[in-house]
């Protein structure tokens, strides 16, 4: 640092008293954020505590209610998302924002080319050349994007905010489509920011993040902050203890339904993503798929689910073959799934939360192709009660919703078709705690009425909550089977990640 | 010392013998398709009809290289065959009607194009409308434009020294098929070598980080509108020159031409991707084929519902090949 700087100000962010109020909703109620310079600040909370919201703010993209923002210990007032970038404040999305069709070098020069007269200058030395040298020397300049993998891409756009003359560089989640060895490669690279004099701003919740290459960590709950710690002093239980607001994590509780009728039997199944996958799931027990992303959970759902082709393989749904090659084919058999993405696969969200119910199974409430409308009332309504989903009327539309009755409406829509196999992928993402508990018992109850469940999930304390037999699985295969007992969460971890993802 | 490096990792990097071939497949089946009918047929090889190809080829080619501008940023301009209608009937009509000079009723009927390409740009871009109805609309208002004007009738009687535009020759060489090569060479120059160009790629592949990367984004999305109807008026001019006739529904049966072409040319109709003179390998391509119906007295309803074949062709294995 500079002689004559002001030793009592070394905050290169001071975000202060930033209100933020949507139609209803209070979604930041007066924080104060503060970035040290030259520093990695993770930003960390549930899905909902305001963290994107503040950085929106940050970036221009959500305009404040109230507070005002120093950059620099200078008021900065930036309307756009331009005036932030030009302001030094640079963001690496997790949908990437590179071009597939453009190479590497054209991405890295996108807007600010080297030309004489409009003409570009062929091989121009860039400065953001040689800091992708320093940082991926294995990416070559002329190849095209679209051939690189997603950690490669990432890479580049971090290369290319960076050569942008960025202060401070915003990550949103960077690791969550990573596998572990790409994950150490990404420290790797913003230790380099870091000694390279820049300011990360590190979103995350994944503590193995936080506790690598933290210096300070903010927690958000509920439009507030909580505390803002020094990570190497602070302990991961106090970290919890902050995001979640409790201590006590939900426990498993054995579900009485649990029978050893087996209901699905699925042996050697194999598909383009997945390979020799063989497990049972009997009548009323709750099945775990546990690994990374990629790993290949949501990959047997789909196969189930009839979405992804079948290579080889049987499935038998109680000791009779089945052939699922369609979605539609799995209902006909009592099989329906709550989607990965919710909000572009499990909902209609211009549509009523009554017509999202019923899409799932308009035989039921039919009389000779023609909808019966009190019939679909009371049934909508009768689910809507069972699963408590909070709304002032049925007819209210889908995207109105918070995320976790967005959520119970999907599995009123699956329970709309009274499957005999619930495949849930994800079920709590982008849900807050309170909900996740109540979803959490309607799965138990579920399961207590004789339905099977198989719950995709990458969230270890999810598993370990729910299910009783876990699926372990990395890079596309099944690594074994544990029962809730043998479970241990450091062992789960290290089988689960040290495979890395297929390729 | 780090640049020379680069330069040799630049070399040593290719994307291998797959993506060369799905890069110039068009080029090969061209190369194959030509070679196998000069070798079969006598009456193809003739070097009258050789030129004969390239000549009628080259304004449709024009035409095309527009278009190409607008689907390469991943939209659609369904008005270019009114603006033919539109350039071949207004240029007749001041010429011939109102007496004004060839050189003046050049300059007002591009000026006409710019302004329907301005139109169709900011409909989409500013007015966000989806560019397949918003062309569309200004087809049939433009269709409407040219009737009323004309009465749907022809205005011949063009000054014989323009039919040197669609029919003269420089030395041995048709002048059109100069003026396709030029128009092609500098769009080359333009589309690979200036960062406007290259801006059309990344609008294309990624509006939002284009946008994010500094780029006039709606400046860029407008002016291949405009683009489009420059070129589609200069092509127009060609068509007119050769019966020395305005005509309306000259340009009626090009729209669907001008796509295959494009498509032909390896051009990706989710935008971002494909290169000028695959369009021209596309229009040559397409004219080969008609060439060699024609040779073979095949009938024109037959003709239409082949290259109808072809363009489903085309696109299916564009929609159905993971591109790298």
């Amino acid at each position: 640092m500079k002689i004559g700087r002001t030793i009592e100000n070394d905050y290169l962010l001071e975000m202060l008293g930033i209100v933020k109020r949507y139609p209803g909703v209070n979604a930041l109620k007066g924080i104060n954020f503060r970035v040290k310079r030259n520093t990695v600040h993770c930003l960390i909370g549930e899905n909902g505590a305001g963290k994107s919201t503040l950085i929106k703010i940050l970036t221009c993209a959500e305009r404040m209610t109230q507070g005002k923002i120093l950059l620099d210990n200078k008021p900065f007032l930036g309307k756009t998302v331009k005036d932030a970038m030009n302001a030094g404040i640079s963001t690496v999305f997790q949908e990437l924002n590179i071009i597939d069709q453009l190479t590497v070098e054209e991405n890295l020069t996108l807007g600010r080319e080297h030309q004489r007269g409009g003409i570009l200058l062929r091989n121009a030395p860039d400065p953001s050349f040689a800091v992708l040298k320093e940082f991926a020397p294995d990416i070559p300049l002329k190849a095209r994007v679209s051939t690189l993998s997603f950690a490669q891409k990432q890479v580049v756009e971090i290369v290319k905010a960076v050569s942008a003359d960025a202060k401070i560089v915003i990550m949103d989640e960077p690791t969550a489509a990573l596998s572990r060895v790409e994950s150490e490669g990404l420290y790797d690279i913003i230790r380099k920011l870091k000694a390279n004099g820049i300011t990360i701003i590190y979103i995350s919740h994944i503590l193995d993040d936080i506790f690598s290459i933290g210096d300070y960590a903010t927690v958000l709950r509920d439009g507030e902050i909580v505390g803002t710690r020094s990570v190497p002093q602070t302990e991961r239980s106090e970290l919890i203890r902050m995001m979640i607001g409790k201590v006590v994590q939900s426990k498993y509780l054995p579900v009485k339904g649990k029978t050893d009728t087996p209901l699905l039997r699925v042996r050697n199944l194999t598909t383009s993503m997945i390979r020799d996958f063989s497990f049972t799931l009997n009548k009323g027990e709750i099945l775990g798929f546990y690994g990374l992303r990629g790993a290949g959970k949501s990959e047997t759902a789909r196969a189930l689910f009839g979405l992804d082709k079948i290579i080889s393989g049987s499935i038998e749904i109680e000791n009779k073959p089945v052939s699922i090659t369609s979605p539609r084919k799995a209902m006909r058999y009592g099989i329906a799934m709550v989607p990965e993405e919710r909000l572009t696969e499990g909902l209609f969200m211009k549509l009523s939360v009554k017509d999202n119910i019923a899409s799932s199974n308009y035989r039921g409430i039919s009389h000779a192709g023609i909808a019966n409308k009190k019939k679909t009332r009371d049934r909508v309504e009768k689910l809507v009660n069972e699963l408590d989903v909070r709304i002032h009327s049925i007819e209210q539309q889908a995207r109105t919703l918070s995320g976790g009755n967005q959520q119970k409406v999907v599995i009123g829509k699956c329970l709309n078709a009274s499957p005999r196999l619930l495949i849930l992928d994800e079920p709590t993402r982008g849900v807050d705690v309170g909900a996740k508990e109540e979803i959490y018992s309607i799965i138990r109850k579920l399961a207590r009425e004789n339905v099977s469940i198989l719950v995709c999930s990458s969230e270890y304390d999810e598993i370990a909550a729910l299910c009783d037999r876990v699926v372990l699985i990395a890079g596309g295969r099944i690594i074994t089977t544990l029962s809730n007992a043998e479970l241990d969460s450091q062992r789960v971890r290290m089988l689960t990640m040290n495979k890395g993802v297929m390729t | 010392m780090i640049e020379l490096d680069f330069k040799e990792k630049t070399r040593r990097y290719s994307g291998g013998l797959k993506s060369f071939l799905s890069d110039w497949m068009i080029l090969i089946l061209f190369v194959a398709l030509v070679t196998i009918c000069m070798i079969t047929m006598s009456k193809f090889r003739d070097p009258k009809n050789l030129f004969n190809i390239i000549r009628q080829a080259s304004f449709i080619a024009i035409i095309a290289m527009g278009e190409f501008f607008v689907i390469l940023t991943g939209n659609m301009d369904m008005s270019i065959s009114a603006i033919i209608g539109m350039v071949s009937i207004f240029f007749a009509g001041f010429v011939v009607t109102m007496g004004a000079p060839v050189w003046l009723a050049l300059i007002v009927v591009i000026l006409m194009s710019v302004i329907v390409g301005i139109i169709n740009g900011l409909l989409t871009i500013i007015g966000k409308m989806p560019s397949f109805i918003a062309t569309l609309v200004v087809m049939n208002i433009l269709r409407g434009f040219n009737f009323i004007y004309s009465g749907g009738l022809p205005i011949s009687g063009l000054p014989q020294g323009f039919n040197f535009f669609g029919s003269g020759y420089v030395g041995v060489v048709p002048f059109p098929v100069i003026l396709m090569f030029v128009i092609a060479i500098i769009l080359y120059v333009f589309t690979t070598q200036t960062s406007l160009g290259r801006s059309f790629f990344a609008v294309g592949g990624n509006y939002e980080a284009s946008k994010l990367s500094g780029i006039n984004v709606r400046f860029v999305g407008i002016l291949v509108f405009v683009i489009c109807a420059v070129l589609t008026a200069i092509g127009a001019l060609g068509l007119t020159s050769k019966t020395l006739a305005g005509n309306i529904s000259l340009g009626d049966e090009l729209l669907f031409d001008v796509m295959t072409i494009v498509v032909l040319g390896g051009t990706s109709l989710m935008g971002g991707r494909g290169r000028i003179f695959g369009v021209v390998i596309g229009a040559l391509f397409l004219q080969v084929i008609s060439n060699i119906m024609v040779l073979m007295g095949i009938a024109t309803p037959w003709q239409w519902v082949v290259k109808g074949v072809i363009l489903v062709t085309v696109v299916l294995i564009d929609s159905n090949t993971k591109r790298d």
